[in-house]
C-alpha cells in the first residue's frame, strides 16, 4: 500500500468507528439547553451577583455591566485572582459573553464551578445582548 | 540523535492527539456543541464531525507509533490541523468569541491561543515528516 492509500484507509477506519459510535449513542439534540444557563429574568436580585465578563478586553474596557470583573481564557490566573478578591463563597456568579453564539461563558462557568467548588455559578443565556442598558464604563 | 528527536516528537504528538481525541470521544455532545458554535455547519453535520474528528485524532495518534503507518498518520493529522487553522482564522476574522473545543470542555481555550498552538503542532508534524524522510533516505 502507498502512503496515500494508507491515508485513505485511516480516514475510512475513523469514519467507520464514528459510525459505530453514532449508531450506539444515537442522534443527540445539540441545541438542547445547557446546564447552568440562566435567563436575565430568572435572576431575583441581579445586584447581589458577581458578574464576570469574558468578552474581548477592548469590549470590556469600552463598556461592561456595573461591577463586572474581566476574565480571559488567555490570562486565567490573573483574572481569577482579581475575581476572588471580590467573591465570597455563597455569592452567585454569572458569566456573560458577547451574544447568543458564544460559548466561552459556558466554558468559563464550568471551569469556575470546578475550581471554586460552588454550585451558584451560571452563564447568562443570550450574553451581553440580554443585559439591560448594556452596562457602563 | 535523529532517532531520539523522532521518538520525542512521536511521544509528544501522539500523546497530544490521543488526549485531545479521547477527551472529545468521552463527551461528543459537548464537542458537537462546540462545532455548532463556529456557525459553519448545521446540527447533523456538527454531530457527524463530533464523532469523526476525534476518531481521526486517536487513530492518527496510534498510527504515529507504527513505522509503516507513520507517514500516513502525519498526513492525516497535518490535514486536520490545516483545516482547523483555516476555520480558526475565519472565526477570528468574524469576531466570534468562542471556546475552540480542542480539548473538550474541561480546558477552555480561546481561538487566538489555539491558532498559535496549532502552528507549533503543525511544525512538529512537518519536522517528524522530515526526520522520517531523511532516515528512510539514508537506509
Amino acid at each position: 500500500m502507498t502512503t496515500s492509500q494508507r491515508l485513505v484507509f485511516l480516514a475510512c477506519l475513523s469514519a467507520l468507528c464514528a459510525l459505530v459510535q453514532g449508531w450506539i449513542i444515537g442522534l443527540v439534540d445539540l441545541n438542547a439547553p445547557d446546564q447552568w444557563g440562566i435567563e436575565w429574568q430568572e435572576l431575583s436580585n441581579p445586584a447581589a451577583v458577581l458578574w464576570v465578563d469574558v468578552r474581548a478586553r477592548p469590549a470590556y474596557d469600552e463598556s461592561h455591566f456595573p461591577g463586572a470583573k474581566f476574565l480571559s481564557l488567555d490570562d486565567w490566573d490573573a483574572g481569577l485572582s482579581a475575581l476572588l478578591a471580590d467573591w465570597d463563597p455563597g455569592l452567585p456568579i454569572v458569566v456573560y459573553c458577547d451574544g447568543n453564539g458564544c460559548d466561552s461563558s459556558r466554558a468559563v462557568a464550568e471551569r469556575l464551578r470546578e475550581e471554586l467548588e460552588s454550585e451558584e455559578i451560571y452563564w447568562l443565556i443570550g450574553g451581553w445582548n440580554q443585559l439591560p442598558g448594556r452596562g457602563n464604563r | 540523535m535523529m532517532t531520539v528527536i523522532k521518538w520525542l516528537l512521536i511521544l509528544l504528538l501522539g500523546g497530544l492527539f490521543l488526549t485531545s481525541g479521547g477527551l472529545k470521544l468521552i463527551d461528543p455532545q459537548a464537542f458537537g456543541k462546540a462545532i455548532l458554535n463556529y456557525r459553519l455547519v448545521g446540527e447533523s453535520l456538527a454531530w457527524l464531525s463530533s464523532l469523526w474528528i476525534p476518531w481521526m485524532e486517536v487513530i492518527g495518534a496510534v498510527g504515529l507509533f507504527i513505522a509503516k503507518w507513520r507517514r500516513s498518520a502525519v498526513w492525516l493529522l497535518g490535514t486536520l490541523i490545516v483545516v482547523f487553522e483555516v476555520i480558526l482564522l475565519v472565526t477570528l476574522f468574524r469576531g466570534l468569541d468562542i471556546d475552540c473545543g480542542c480539548f473538550g470542555t474541561k480546558s477552555p481555550t480561546s481561538v487566538s491561543f489555539a491558532l498559535m498552538r496549532n502552528i507549533i503542532i503543525l511544525g512538529g508534524l512537518v519536522l517528524l515528516n522530515q526526520v522520517e524522510d531523511s532516515q528512510s533516505g539514508s537506509k
